[in-house]
């Protein structure tokens, strides 16, 4: 019987050796594969295994984190919780368990998580001494009383009732974005619950939302920017000249007081409520900000000329990264001369983030050039030593020193005795431009301000944009509704220091 | 089996009483490699604890003392009573016990998490029962030993084995599902708060019956055949018992939904066949009919049905049917080459059973493809030295039911392991030795004390037959020169 019960032995190793290559082909081969299907709860378990690194905003030298991850005791082991949630919600975005991730939580993932090269080292130590995975944090440039005091001014304009507005504010010498507020906002802390009924109930409810509060309206919606624009008509009369002949503050631009008939078109342009403006000098015009004008100054200039103009200050060029994608503002080319006239004031197919409209004031406040908007301050390793600092560079240069001085007479004339007299504040001489953008018919008007303040060495730039479609009467004016905003993160910027 | 006779006690030659031929016992190997099993445990045990609750565990001593003196005292024993049993088989057992001990906590810890992140009721540990389970395994093996001092004793008992052994495995199959049904499959006894797999005690008493049965009827069933197509077709008649078999294992599969228990019990009973007859026709007589019945049975029976599809399919229903076999393919997908480590999986996602016909899971998944290698050949090594002991031994019955004992439990390996795997079709087996459940733990090592009896036969040195001499008063009926007994001499390599 012995040769039977050794082809058995054979028959019993090869059971065995099948076993062993099915282990090879489910554990090697086929491992990727296996790990990737979406009903494997381990790419969760691992996605909150350990501890993410904290979202911090520094006030002078104190760093205060407004994203923490919180021991849960269950399977999924950490949780994200955000100390002031709706406040820093577009710049700190949510980690959700089933609805992803957003903002600097997206952006900054592999620092936060630990994933990083940058950690690398870290992590081999941390293996050999058999820590958990530790993470990097990341600081952010925002400067909590600005934050505090433009999410406030916000929600304070619509006077009760809730209102959709952004507004952001950046150092100009720098770049450093220091306030970016969405209304209406949200509570990350919905979407990051370990709750999964309350956290789908949450999504939904947002998604539902007619104010769609998760839109993040100061990077990746446009707007008309009414007559903001016209500090780039103005930039693109000096920079090309009218009819041939140059044209500073004092250039009187010769124009229509009334009304300004658009060629090839029946239509014309007005001033605001019908004032009597216009063959006046530039800065006059600027500071009542006369459509005829500026209209005239389309006609003068083409809407090639515009178009150039609008893009060396950034516009139909893609976005700055801060370093979530901010949209494109755009300029239309091959336009008429009538709808030329009607974008030199920003209206027509003209469109710009309120980011843009940061970076524009930013622009004539820092001698003509716009600096790269940016979010991240700093990252650090996981024991709090700075990884990387952020070295602020030159994004565009669009007008001259010169061309800037002007333009910032001018907008200190706005706000001295112009249309933006509201954001006059006692012993800062504050420069600005208002504006008011119509919109479709039956839709209210766009109300802007774009300011910088102090206006010999400024500190900050910001814009500051208000829709509100259900306004009390005669209140969409940007000097109204949008320059107190203004002036109220401006003096949370300059008292913070 | 060549027999050789050398002559002894030459007349005329001084009278001396002859030695025992020299054969290494090789107790010392095996207290070794016991040794080597305790502390491969014990590390086991505190790694986990280390990793999961961050310190040793408190009973670390009291543990590792009750085992080595329950191993020592086993292993005194068998050097006293079975002192050339093979030295592979108890450590390979006992390693593989421990590993499971250690595992089966490591998924009670993870319930007990599990339990208090959701609030939930604590659920009692099953790795203080399955160290109980252990200790009394280590006894019954011990007493079955002293019990049976010889293995051919067995034979005497064929029938009532097999008696006993289809009353067992039947027995789930006649009581209500609520008796004998454990997560689908119905293979288990329940009464009152116990639960015992009949099937474990059943393998042992059939298998036994197998080799007594077929030691009887092999000249039978080899001689009696025709030769047709260069195979020997054996007689209708003798076809008998292959049918019966065959019967029983179509019954287990549509009533108690178990293909592992039919296949092992089929499977095992068809190479012993194979082993007394050494013809290769009943092999693929075995094989077609159990393909051709489980093949119908599948197409009429809608739970295996089920099990084939979610084999065949893994991911096509993964929140039900399939969820368990999909589970476990990420388990073992997430172990890769090394392994999360001792207590960094979770392979407890698989659920119900996780410690029982799961346990492989775990180690897939914490030690990797490493780990389940060096499983797979400490359960390939305790086959195969089964193997060995069966070629070893002299008698026929010894011979078949030492062959049969390592073949059904290397079946159960395989289908067990190849099941979860999804090498084939998942099936309601325990993992020998390393899966939670007392009967299983407990028949299992009911295996090994029949192995050590039968290899310590098999290595056992005949005493040479007494010298002739003038002097040596025969009793009458003992013939005066007798021709050397064909036993007698031998010595085992």
């Amino acid at each position: 019987m012995n040769r039977p019960i050794r082809r058995v032995a054979i028959f019993c190793m090869a059971m065995f050796a099948a076993l062993f290559f099915n282990a090879n082909y489910i554990q090697v081969f086929k491992a990727s594969s296996y790990a990737a299907h979406p009903d494997n709860q381990r790419n969760l378990i691992y996605a909150f295994k350990n501890p993410r690194g904290d979202i911090l905003v520094q006030s002078g030298t104190t760093n205060t984190a407004i994203a923490t991850s919180v021991a849960t005791g269950q399977t999924l082991n950490y949780q994200r919780n955000y100390a002031n949630g709706p406040l820093y919600a577009q710049a700190t975005g949510y980690y959700s368990i089933d609805y992803g991730s957003a903002g600097i939580e997206a952006y900054e993932n592999s620092l936060l998580s630990g994933s990083a090269p940058s950690l690398s080292v870290q992590r081999f130590i941390d293996q050999l001494d058999g820590k958990p995975q530790g993470a990097g944090s990341v600081v952010l440039t925002l400067n909590p009383a600005a934050q505090k005091a433009a999410y406030n001014a916000l929600a304070a304009a619509g006077g009760g009732k809730q209102i959709e507005g952004a507004v952001v504010a950046l150092d100009p010498k720098t770049g450093a974005i220091l306030a970016l507020v969405s209304a209406p906002t949200y509570d990350p802390n919905s979407l990051s619950t370990h709750d999964r009924t309350a956290e789908s109930n949450a999504a939904t409810a947002l998604n539902d939302d007619p104010l769609q509060p998760k839109l993040d309206r100061a990077l990746s919606e446009t707007y008309p920017p009414g007559s903001t624009f016209k500090i780039i008509t103005s930039a693109a009369a000096m920079t090309y000249g009218v009819n041939g002949n140059p044209v500073s503050e004092s250039t009187v631009i010769s124009s229509p007081t009334q009304t300004l008939a658009l060629p090839g078109s029946t239509s014309t342009l007005s001033n605001d409520s019908g004032e009597i403006c216009g063959n006046t000098t530039l800065i006059d015009a600027f500071t009542k900000s006369c459509n005829t004008v500026y209209g005239q100054l389309g006609l003068d200039l083409g809407g090639g000329q515009l178009q150039s103009e609008a893009e060396k200050w950034g516009f139909n060029q893609t976005g700055p990264t801060v370093p979530m994608t901010s949209a494109e503002s755009v300029f239309p080319s091959g336009i008429s001369q009538a709808q030329a006239a009607q974008s030199a004031i920003g209206q027509y197919d003209v469109r710009m983030t309120p980011l843009q409209g940061a970076m524009m004031a930013a622009a004539v406040a820092n001698g003509g050039v716009i600096m790269q908007p940016y979010l991240v301050k700093q990252q650090l390793d996981t024991n709090g030593n700075v990884l990387s600092t952020t070295q602020p560079s030159q994004l565009y240069n669009p007008i001259t020193a010169d061309q800037a001085s002007e333009l910032k007479d001018m907008m200190v004339s706005v706000v001295n005795s112009g249309t933006g007299t509201s954001a006059q504040i006692n012993g800062v001489q504050v420069a600005g431009k208002t504006g008011t953008a119509q919109r479709g018919a039956g839709q209210n008007s766009l109300a802007w301000f774009l300011a910088f303040a102090p206006a010999d060495n400024p500190q900050i730039a910001v814009a500051v944009l208000v829709q509100d479609d259900n306004p009390a009467a005669g209140d969409t004016y940007g000097g109204t509704l949008a320059a107190p905003i203004a002036k109220a993160v401006i003096q949370a910027v300059l008292n913070s220091q | 089996m060549a027999m050789t006779a050398t002559p002894q006690g030459v007349p005329g030659t001084p009278a001396a009483v002859p030695s025992e031929p020299s054969v290494p016992k090789r107790r010392n190997t095996e207290l070794t490699l016991l040794g080597f099993a305790l502390v491969l445990g014990m590390f086991a045990y505190a790694n986990v604890s280390e990793a999961l609750l961050g310190k040793m565990p408190s009973n670390f001593a009291f543990v590792g003392v009750v085992f080595a003196a329950a191993l020592l005292s086993c292993h005194l024993m068998i050097r006293k009573f079975a002192p050339y049993a093979d030295p592979l088989l108890f450590p390979l057992a006992a390693m593989i016990n421990g590993l499971g001990l250690v595992i089966i906590y490591r998924l009670d810890l993870y319930s007990r998490a599990n339990a208090l992140a959701n609030h939930d009721k604590v659920p009692s540990a099953y790795a203080p029962t399955q160290a109980a389970y252990t200790i009394v395994g280590l006894a019954v093996m011990i007493g079955i030993m002293l019990l049976i001092r010889d293995h051919r004793i067995l034979q005497q008992y064929a029938y009532i084995s097999a008696f006993v052994g289809l009353i067992l495995i039947a027995l789930p199959a006649v009581l209500p599902a609520s008796m004998s049904e454990v997560n689908g499959a119905r293979s288990w006894i329940l009464i009152g708060g116990a639960s015992i797999q009949p099937s474990e005690f059943a393998k042992l008493l059939l298998v036994s019956f197998f080799a007594a049965y077929l030691h009887a009827k092999r000249d039978a069933l080899t001689l009696a055949s025709r030769r047709f197509l260069g195979i020997y077709l054996p007689r209708g008649r003798d076809m008998g018992p292959l049918l019966v078999c065959w019967a029983v294992a179509m019954v287990i599969l549509i009533r108690e939904t178990d293909l592992g228990v039919s296949l092992m019990f089929f499977g095992a009973f068809v190479i012993m066949l194979y082993i007394a007859t050494e013809r290769t026709s009943w092999l693929i007589f075995g094989l077609l009919m159990f393909v051709g019945g489980a093949s119908a049975v599948t197409l009429i029976a809608p739970h295996v049905m089920v099990r084939v599809t979610a084999w065949l399919h893994p991911f096509s229903d993964v929140t039900n049917t399939t969820r368990q076999i999909a589970q476990s393919l990420y388990a073992y997908a997430n172990g890769g080459l090394f392994g999360t480590g001792l207590g960094q999986g979770y392979s407890g996602l698989v659920g119900f059973a996780a410690n029982a016909d799961f346990i492989l899971d775990t180690v897939g998944e914490e030690l990797g493809l490493v780990g389940l290698t060096a499983l797979f050949l400490a359960y390939g090594l305790f086959v195969s030295r089964g193997l060995k002991t069966s070629l070893l031994v002299r008698d026929p019955y010894g011979k078949l039911l030492a062959a049969g004992l390592a073949v059904i439990f290397a079946l159960q390996v395989f289908i067990t392991a190849g099941g979860v795997m999804r090498l084939i079709p998942l099936t309601g087996l325990p993992m020998p030795f390393l899966a939670y459940g007392g009967s299983a733990l407990v028949a299992n090592w009911i295996l090994v004390a029949l192995l050590l009896r039968i290899s310590d036969t098999a290595r056992r040195p005949i005493p040479p037959a007494l010298p002739f001499t003038p002097d040596f008063a025969a009793p009458q009926s003992f013939p005066l020169n007798p021709a050397p007994s064909p036993q007698a001499n031998q010595v085992n390599p």
